[in-house]
Formats: structure tokens, C-alpha cells, sequence
């Protein structure tokens, strides 16, 4: 009992550390990768002892040090308690989700079977799934106990652009279930390990491709990212639901969006690139065709982890090019497509996929 | 295009007794009329096929003060249709001075008589809102009047609070039209600056949302204001350049060519080719970092923040020309009156061609991120549309207007310095929507880059400056050596360059529109009135009826594209 | 069930549940139902029923009260403690709550859920998502049917007294 404990509690341990590590990382990525594209240098002005790090330094210490050194501003008039609570539900249920996310196969370590994933839910899809609608409430909760009308509109924006994508994040998100037939997330990797006519891996995104791309756009709706960050849109409503926000707590949203960029990331590469899979590795090694070539286990395990993370890490990077390329969606755009666009064809999408896997039980994976 | 005298036979015809008085100074044709005619005048000015002066640019009084009919109001009107201007004079008493308001002929004069009544008092009869614009409503007197000491200082704050105990009263919209929202929910009063991140030049924009709806608004402009026209008149003409540059601070030399051009027109002097060629490079490279300002600032506000940084990578090419020219980059002062301040360096072609190469590969950038975004042109096409007329009677010139398709550019339609014997296009707009706007600024760089190319080949080897003791300072070379030039350069600097008694206004093509001066001399060295007719003021004129009605993010790319510069705006 | 936990857990459903009734400002109210929503989850959770659990979640908890939340935002409502409700009206509402309240103890206890043998031990495959939906759309087919011609309505009336408010 005492050795389950400590397996869990070392499982969740990793996996917040994992999230906020991750968070930590994209921030530098956010400003070396902007600067990048930009033709700019980006942050390169905090070093210790002359050294800089490529910009590590700043992001990685000073940034958040300043951030905690900081006055933590509580305006007059506000409802303190929610205005102390919105940076934390904000955070939390980012957090939270990860603990579904597998990130590797099983390992066995002195005869005990342990699964590198941190909860094993038999409802995994939809713990995320809920995990990802009680986002929202950090942002509301910003925006109403801000006492000020851009935070209120930011809030607002927030509340129904949320709803309104995870209409289209849940369908398509339903539509890999369908293929997959669990609600396992360990499971639906496991599932993606075959290879397609031995060329293709078996990942969701060749059966899913247009799933792929809905979930990926509500994914950003979700995070609230360019060209989908309404509620924080800057030119108009100053900040946003975090406009009266300082100190740690703004730290604290600001990671929140990190955060959320790594979970997305890593649901895409869950669903529809086959989280720790690697093509032709199976569990003893690779198999190309007839040839093989024989691994040991940890070698395996420890491909596996690597897999996973750059799909990950590439996901995280693709999502901070769109950041840096978009304009933003006006608010009744935003409704429109996303009630308009994103939902009719996620039915169409749902529909289709339950005539095939009705008609070729056979093509089912 | 009816020259001056058949404009003012024609008004003579017409009224038999209301004109006391019609001249032609310089070019300029100019009548006085009587106080109870001048809506007459302005309706059949406005209305009358062979003047229809649709386009009021400017309405300001001058201050006569020890003369009975003390305020002169003075309208100035332009055609659009043939090009044409017109100087409309009402004097007024000083115990009672009211006029009528020409608002019912042209909307637009709504804020330029407001500005009047702040600055001179002068009152206007059936204005909708004569409310003070630059100045707070606890102001005390009129500044602009004559005696009104520049000295004056006024708390910044209202009578009988002490500093850190005013209470800012509730802002009001005047005029509301909707005082309930869908479902009969309170409408939300926002306040969208002064210091908000897309106000960039401190203006207060009042909003009713019902959601994200815009039902009413109002501009509050008047936060950056710094009393130029008091300046000014307290200078000595010459020292009035630097304030120009102040004024669009984005492309400082336009602001400095109209201005000296309007001085020399007071002289009746021509600079030399040379200088004029020097002027419209000048000019036209400042067009160009405007532009890029302004194409960069909206896609920023949209939130393409690497566009905008390619536009600013763009300008400081722009900066780089500029310093080569006169040594300074943003504030320039670089024009003198009857000159420039220096000669073109040595190998300036050259630099300016391959900084325009690289200019128009960051631009294309620019359009390469934008113009095929479907989300960009969803934000742009079809917002802040405004029809023709609308936008004429408000007194909107410049990119703006021809963005909507009007061909009103004052480089073709009034040709002055050398643009007669440049080749260049005037890019024209269809829908007069904010694409539209965009798409005209960005063919206005090109076209600017093209007559400065052009005229790298075809400027004169010559003189840079007018020959002319009484309006040139001489060089240093020269007062150094001659007794004369010292005496000379002494009573310039002491008493200023003295231009006979006169008035005059000159319109001269500035980025955002038609940027004029009006100048009153009375013999001596010092300006009696000098004002500058900005675009800016015109131009953010309309924003509130363009954004009523739309939703919060359209006011962002409109304000944008009005590209309402503070100095320029609030003078 | 550890009965410590579910004792722990009932008594914050019930401070949530109070709050709902007892804040005065609209948004704490809603925002305590959201709390109450989520221990109504976790006690899911504790009956093993993940799938209920998680659906609480995402549909009370993740949309409806975000509706909630939504509309008093957007109607900017404040707190008006003097109209609340008219004596009588309250009146009424208690009446109502307390024989509300007073018939589910009756019933069930009638019912025999309440005393630990009625419980049973959990069937195989319980809670398996499969079996649910199975039963879902084969034995309750009509109720689910009906349900859904309901929600139907509901949205067509929402879209018309929006439409006419509009026009």
C-alpha cells in the first residue's frame, strides 16, 4: 500500500513538474521563436556571470523573478477572495489534465508493472474533456471579480467562445473514440501501433485527418491563442480578463497558457500521432517489413519517452508560429466559425465515420 | 476650374449687399461677408453648380482685438469637384460675438467651430453641441484670444479643487440615441482611453456597448494639445518650423514644407529647382515612413505583430535617409523659409536606392503576411465603410478619401514645388472600406518611392536656397566675410523675416490629407495668426458615426486607418 | 465507501449547496453551484461511476453554469437584495421545497436504497461506458427519444424569441 503511494504520488510529482517545466521551456521558445521569425534578437539581456544562456537566463529566472518580486495589485472594489481564486482554477485544471496523458508504455521495474501515465482512467477522453471545459472558469473569474468592463468583456468573450469550441473539440474528439472503440487514452495509443499496409503507422491522423484539423483548431480556440485570443485581445479590451492582474498571478495565468499549449499539444499527438509510439518499433524492437533489429526493453521505453516528447515539443512549436503569424478573429467571426464552420462539419465528419465503421466492421482498428 | 475672379463675380451676382468686401491676395480669393448672410453664402457656395464647394476645410476666427468688430471668422472652402478655393470672412463684435453655424451645410464644421468657440469664444447659432474640444470645461477664458497672456497658467484640474481631490464627473455622450440594450440590459459605458493600447495618441473614445455592440459614441480628442497656434504668434516666423515638425510627428518634413511654403507665398517668393526637388524628396520619404507607421500599427492592433515589426525594420531605413539628410531622424527641421538646411550628401542616390530595395522587400513581407490572410482581410474588407459624399462633407481628405474614390490629391489637382513634372499615379480605392484604405497606403509608398527616384535623375545642379537678404538667413561662410551679411544675419535672428501685410493659406498634400496654413501677417516678424489645417482633426472627425453600430474590434482597424496622429490631431 | 470521506464530502456539498440559496451576489451563487456540481462528481467517482462523474463535469459544471455565468455577465446583474421575492412568493417556495424534500425521504426509505443490503454488490461491467450506452439505446430508447425531441423544441422556441426580440 505505502509503495502504491509513493509510485503515485512520484507519477503525479513528474508529470506537474513535466507540465511546468514544459511551460517554462515554451516561454523561451514564445520569445527566442518570435524573434526569430521577426528578425530580432529576443531576450538576451539577464546573464550571470556574463553568461546568458541564449536568452535561458531571461526566461527562465528573471522573468519569473520579477514576476514574484513584483506588487501583487488587488484593486479597490473587487471581490478579493474570487480575484485571488481565478489565477489558481485558472492553472489547476491544465495541470490536472495531464494526468491522463500517457506519456510511455508500460515498464516492469523489479517485478512490479507500472504505467507511465499518472491516473489510469478507463473514461480518460472525457476526465479531459472536463477538465478542459473548467478552464473557463479561471478566465470568468478573472474577468467578473476584476471590476473593470475590459476584464468583464474579456470574461464574457471567454466564457462563450469556450463553449463554443468544445461543441467541435468534443465531436471530433468523439470521432477518434469511434475509431479507436476505448475511452482509454493508454488505450487509443496502444491502438495506433500497427502500421498501415506496413509503410503507414497506424496513426489516428491517417484515419482522422479531418478530426485531426477540427481538434487542433479548437485546441487553440481552447487556449485562447492567436487568432483565437478574444478574451485577452490587447488592442481592445487592454488585456483582457487579466488586465488588473500583477505580481505571481499574473505569472500564474501566464503559465496557465503555457501550460495549456503542452496539453494540447500532447492530446494532438495522443489522438492522432500516436502518443509514445515510434513507427516499426514494437515492443522488442524495430520491424521493417521481414527485417528486425532487436532492442532491449529500456531502450525501447526510453525511444518511446523521446517520441512522445517531440511530438510534443513540435506541436508546442507549430502553435507559437501560428501565434506569430496570425491576426485576430473578430468576435462574430469567431461565432461563426465556430457554429457555422467547425460544427456542421464535425457532424458531417461524425456521421461519415459511423456509416463506414457500421458498414466495414472489418476496417475497424 | 473657375478662376478666382469668376468665383467672387459670381458670388457677387448673387448677393447684392451681404459682401462688404472681396479681394484676390496672392492667389488667394477671399470675401467678407455680413454675419446674418453667411449661411446663405455657404449654402450657395456649397449648392451652385460652377463653385460647389463641398469640401470645408477649416473654420477659424482671427483675434482683431482693439477693433470694435473684433473676431473674424474665417471659413476656408475647397471643391472637389474643380478644384478650387475660397476664403469666407465674417467679422464679429466683441460683446457679442456669434455667427451662424454652417453645420447644417457641412457636418464636418461641427469640431472646427467647437475648436473656435474653445479657443476665441466666438459662439455659433443652432451648432448640435458647442461644447469646448482642446480645453476642460473648467477652463477659464479662451486662450487663443489676443489677450490672453501665454504666460497664463491654469490649474490642470477644475476651480475650487486642490490638486489630488478631483472627482472626474461621469462622462457624457451627448446626443444619445440608445439608452437600453437587447433584453433590456444596461448598456455598458466604456471608456477606451486615454491611455489605452489602441489609442496611440491619447484620445478618449466614450462607448456604449450593448454586448460588443457599439450603440453610441463619442471621440474626446484634445489630450496632446500644446497650444501651437499661441507658439507660434509668440515666435518669430522662422522659429515656428521646429513646431510643425510636432505636429505629424510620423512625417515631419511634409508639416515643414507647407509651412514654409506658406510663409514664402506671404513674400511672393519662389524657392530655386533645386531646393524644390530636395523639398518633394523630402516630403516624400516622410510619406513613406507615415505609411509604414500606420500599415504596421493597424496589423499590430489586429494582433500580427511580426508585419509590424517588419513596417518599423522598414522605416528605420526611412530614419537612416532622413538623419543622411538633415542629421535628425524624427523631428527633422529640416526646411527653412526659402530653402532647406542643407544640400543632399554626397552619394544620397545612391544610399536611397538600396534602402529602397530593402523597404520594398520588407514591404512586400508585409503583404505577403496580410493580404492573403483570410482572417486579415475578414478584420478589414467591408468594416468602417463610409460613402463618398458622407466622407467629402465631413471634410475628410487624403488616403481616406481617395480610398473611397475620390481623386483629391493635391500633388495632381493643385500641382505646386515640381510634382507637374513628375510621373506618378494617384491609387484610388473602390468601397472606401478599410482593404481599401490599406491598399491605397501601401500603392501611395510605392508611388513615393517612384518620384523619388525620379527625381534623384532629374534634379538641377543649383542653388538650395532664395537669394534674398530679407527672407534668407546667409551662410556662415558669408557672415563671417561681409559686413553686410552679419548686420543682415543679426536682424534676421533679432526681428525675423518681416513679410508685408497679408493673408494668405497654402494646402500642401501631407500623408494623411491636406495639411494647410493659414497665415496672417501684419508687417512685423512675427506671425499675427498662424494656423495649421491638419487632416488628423478632419479625419477623426467621422470615426464615431463609422464604428456606431459595429461591434468593439472594428473600432480598432478604423481608428487605424484614420491614422489619427495626436500632435497633428490636437495641435 | 470510507465513511470519513463521505461524511467530509457531503458536509462541503452542503455548504456549497447553502451557498447557492444564501449569497446575495448572483455570480457567488452560481459559482457555489458549480462547487456543489463538483462534489456531486467526486461522490460519482467514489461510487466507481467514472462516466457519470466525468459527464457531471463537462455538462453541468463545464457548460451549463458557464451559460450561467455567461448570462448574468452580459446582463451585468447586481446584487438587489430588496426584490428578491415578495413574502408570499417565498412562502410558497419553501412550502414547496420542504414537501419536496419531506416525499424523497419518504420514498426512499419505502424504496429500501437507504439500508446497506438494498445495495447489492456491483454488477460486472458496471459503469462500462458500452453497457451504458447500450441500455441507454435499447431499453430506454423512447425516454431518450423523447428527451431529445424536448431539447429539440426548446432550442427551435430559443432561436424564435430571440429572432422577434431582435426584429
Amino acid at each position: 500500500m505505502g509503495l502504491e503511494i509513493l509510485i503515485a504520488a512520484v507519477k503525479a510529482l513528474t508529470v506537474i513538474l513535466m507540465v511546468l517545466s514544459l511551460a517554462g521551456v515554451l516561454g523561451w521558445v514564445e520569445r527566442k521563436g518570435s524573434a526569430l521569425i521577426q528578425d530580432r534578437i529576443g531576450a538576451n539581456r539577464a546573464s550571470i556571470f556574463g553568461f546568458a544562456g541564449a536568452g535561458l537566463v531571461n526566461t527562465m529566472m528573471a522573468d519569473p523573478l520579477k514576476f514574484l518580486t513584483k506588487e501583487d495589485v488587488i484593486p479597490t472594489g473587487v471581490d478579493k477572495l474570487l480575484h485571488t481564486l481565478a489565477p489558481c482554477v485558472n492553472l489547476f485544471p491544465v495541470i490536472v489534465a495531464f494526468a491522463a496523458v500517457p506519456f510511455g508504455d508500460t515498464v516492469e521495474i523489479a517485478g512490479r508493472t507500472i504505467q507511465l501515465q499518472a491516473v489510469q482512467l478507463n473514461v480518460g477522453v472525457l476526465f479531459v474533456l472536463a477538465m478542459a471545459s473548467l478552464g473557463v472558469y479561471g478566465v470568468v473569474l478573472g474577468g467578473w471579480a476584476s471590476n473593470n468592463r475590459f476584464s468583464l468583456l474579456g470574461g464574457i468573450r471567454g466564457s462563450a467562445q469556450m463553449i463554443s469550441y468544445e461543441l467541435g473539440m468534443g465531436l471530433s474528439v468523439v470521432v477518434v473514440v469511434m475509431t479507436f472503440g476505448t475511452l482509454d487514452l493508454q488505450e487509443i495509443v496502444r491502438a495506433q501501433g500497427h502500421m498501415i499496409g506496413g509503410i503507414l503507422p497506424g496513426w489516428g491522423v491517417f484515419y482522422q485527418p479531418v478530426a485531426f484539423v477540427l481538434f487542433f483548431i479548437a485546441g487553440i480556440a481552447e487556449t485562447k491563442r492567436v487568432p483565437f485570443d478574444l478574451p485577452e485581445g490587447e488592442s481592445e479590451l487592454v488585456s483582457g480578463y487579466f488586465t488588473e492582474y500583477s505580481g505571481i498571478k499574473y505569472l500564474m495565468f501566464f503559465m496557465t497558457d503555457f501550460a495549456e499549449i503542452a496539453v494540447i499539444s500532447a492530446l494532438v499527438s495522443t489522438f492522432f500521432f500516436g502518443g509514445w509510439q515510434v513507427p516499426f518499433l514494437g515492443d522488442d524492437g524495430f520491424h521493417f517489413g521481414s527485417t528486425s533489429m532487436a532492442l532491449p526493453k529500456l531502450i525501447v521505453v526510453l525511444l518511446q519517452l523521446a517520441s512522445f516528447m517531440v511530438k510534443v515539443l513540435f506541436f508546442c512549436w507549430f502553435q507559437i508560429m501560428v501565434r506569430w503569424t496570425m491576426p485576430r478573429l473578430r468576435y462574430d467571426q469567431l461565432m461563426r466559425f465556430g457554429w457555422k464552420g467547425m460544427l456542421p462539419v464535425s457532424l458531417l465528419n461524425l456521421v461519415v465515420t459511423a456509416v463506414v465503421i457500421v458498414a466495414f466492421q472489418e476496417w475497424r482498428v | 476650374m473657375a478662376d478666382n475672379a469668376t468665383i467672387l463675380a459670381t458670388l457677387q451676382s448673387r448677393f447684392t449687399s451681404g459682401i462688404e468686401r472681396s479681394d484676390i491676395y496672392r492667389d488667394d480669393a477671399s470675401v467678407t461677408i455680413a454675419p446674418e448672410q453667411l449661411l446663405d453664402v455657404a449654402r450657395f457656395a456649397r449648392q451652385e453648380a460652377s463653385l460647389s464647394f463641398d469640401l470645408l476645410l477649416d473654420v477659424t476666427a482671427v483675434d482683431y482685438l482693439g477693433q470694435q468688430a473684433r473676431f473674424e471668422v474665417v471659413h476656408h472652402l475647397y471643391s472637389t469637384k474643380h478644384h478650387h478655393r475660397l476664403r469666407l470672412k465674417t467679422r464679429v463684435l466683441e460683446k457679442e460675438p456669434i455667427v451662424d453655424s454652417v453645420v447644417p451645410v457641412w457636418v464636418g464644421a461641427n469640431w472646427l467651430e467647437r475648436e473656435t468657440f474653445d479657443m476665441y469664444g466666438v459662439r455659433f447659432r443652432g451648432h448640435p453641441d458647442l461644447r469646448r474640444i482642446y480645453m476642460y470645461e473648467e477652463f477659464q477664458g479662451h486662450p487663443l484670444r489676443k489677450d490672453y497672456p501665454k504666460e497664463r497658467r491654469q490649474p490642470l484640474i477644475g476651480p475650487g479643487s486642490p490638486q489630488g481631490n478631483y472627482q472626474p464627473a461621469i462622462p457624457e455622450i451627448p446626443g444619445l440615441t440608445h439608452v437600453e440594450g437587447l433584453l433590456g440590459a444596461e448598456l455598458m459605458r466604456v471608456q477606451l482611453g486615454p491611455s489605452h493600447p489602441a489609442t496611440h495618441g491619447t484620445v478618449r473614445i466614450l462607448l456604449d456597448l450593448d454586448g460588443e455592440t457599439i450603440v453610441n459614441a463619442d471621440v474626446q480628442v484634445g489630450y496632446l494639445h500644446r497650444g501651437f497656434e499661441k507658439e507660434c504668434e509668440s515666435g518669430f516666423y522662422y522659429q515656428a518650423i521646429p513646431y510643425t515638425d510636432r505636429l505629424n510627428y510620423s512625417s515631419a518634413i511634409l508639416c515643414n514644407v507647407g509651412y514654409c511654403m506658406a510663409v514664402e507665398k506671404l513674400f511672393g517668393a519662389e524657392v530655386p529647382p533645386r531646393c524644390q526637388f530636395i523639398r518633394v524628396i523630402g516630403g516624400e520619404i516622410a510619406r513613406i515612413a507615415d505609411h509604414l507607421l500606420c500599415v504596421g500599427a493597424t496589423a499590430l492592433e489586429l494582433n500580427a505583430f511580426t508585419p509590424f515589426l517588419y513596417a518599423l525594420q522598414a522605416r528605420e531605413l526611412i530614419w537612416d535617409l532622413v538623419n543622411a539628410m538633415c542629421g535628425a531622424r524624427v523631428t527633422s527641421n529640416f526646411v527653412r523659409i526659402g530653402g532647406v538646411s542643407a544640400d543632399l550628401p554626397a552619394g544620397f542616390a545612391d544610399q536611397c536606392r538600396a534602402a529602397f530595395k530593402r523597404l520594398l522587400e520588407l514591404v512586400e513581407d508585409t503583404e505577403g503576411l496580410l493580404l492573403e490572410n483570410p482572417i486579415f482581410r475578414a478584420r478589414m474588407e467591408g468594416v468602417g465603410v463610409m460613402s463618398a459624399e458622407r466622407l467629402i462633407e465631413y471634410g475628410v481628405t487624403g488616403p481616406l478619401l481617395r480610398a473611397a474614390g475620390v481623386d483629391l490629391d493635391l500633388r495632381r489637382a493643385q500641382p505646386y514645388l515640381v510634382y507637374d513634372q513628375l510621373d506618378f499615379d494617384v491609387p484610388l480605392g473602390t468601397q472606401g472600406d478599410n482593404m481599401d484604405r490599406f491598399l491605397v497606403r501601401l500603392a501611395e509608398m510605392r508611388q513615393s518611392v517612384r518620384i523619388v527616384e525620379q527625381c534623384l535623375k532629374m534634379i538641377p545642379d543649383g542653388p538650395i536656397d532664395i537669394d534674398d537678404p530679407a527672407l534668407r538667413f546667409p551662410g556662415k561662410g558669408r557672415v563671417y566675410g561681409r559686413m553686410e551679411e552679419l548686420i543682415n544675419q543679426f536682424k534676421l535672428v533679432t526681428e525675423g523675416q518681416k513679410p508685408p501685410p497679408g493673408e494668405v493659406y497654402v494646402g500642401t498634400e501631407s500623408a494623411n490629407g491636406e495639411i494647410g496654413y493659414f497665415l496672417v501677417s501684419d508687417g512685423t516678424g512675427k506671425p499675427y495668426k498662424c494656423r495649421a489645417r491638419t487632416p488628423s482633426f478632419s479625419n477623426t472627425q467621422p470615426l464615431a458615426e463609422l464604428v456606431r453600430g459595429r461591434l468593439l474590434a472594428d473600432m480598432v482597424p478604423t481608428f487605424d486607418m484614420i491614422n489619427m496622429i495626436g500632435g497633428e490631431c490636437d495641435r | 465507501m470510507n465513511t470519513g470521506v463521505f461524511v467530509l464530502l457531503a458536509t462541503l456539498l452542503v455548504v456549497a449547496a447553502l451557498g447557492v440559496v444564501l449569497a446575495r451576489s448572483p455570480i457567488r451563487s452560481a459559482l457555489s453551484l458549480v462547487v456543489a456540481l463538483f462534489f456531486l462528481a467526486v461522490f460519482f467517482l467514489l461510487l466507481d461511476a467514472q462516466l457519470i462523474a466525468a459527464l457531471q463535469v463537462i455538462v453541468y459544471a463545464g457548460a451549463i453554469m458557464v451559460l450561467f455565468l455567461f448570462v448574468i455577465m452580459l446582463l451585468n446583474l447586481q446584487e438587489h437584495p430588496a426584490e428578491m421575492a415578495r413574502a408570499g412568493l417565498r412562502f410558497l417556495a419553501g412550502t414547496l421545497a420542504s414537501l419536496f424534500l419531506l416525499a424523497t425521504i419518504y420514498f426512499t426509505n419505502r424504496s429500501g436504497i437507504s439500508n446497506a443490503q438494498g445495495m447489492g454488490a456491483i454488477p460486472d461491467g458496471f459503469d462500462s461506458t458500452a453497457q451504458i450506452a447500450e441500455r441507454l439505446f435499447t431499453q430506454h430508447l423512447f425516454a431518450f427519444e423523447l428527451t431529445s425531441l424536448l431539447l429539440l423544441v426548446a432550442i427551435i422556441s430559443a432561436v424564435v424569441l430571440a429572432k422577434k426580440k431582435l426584429a
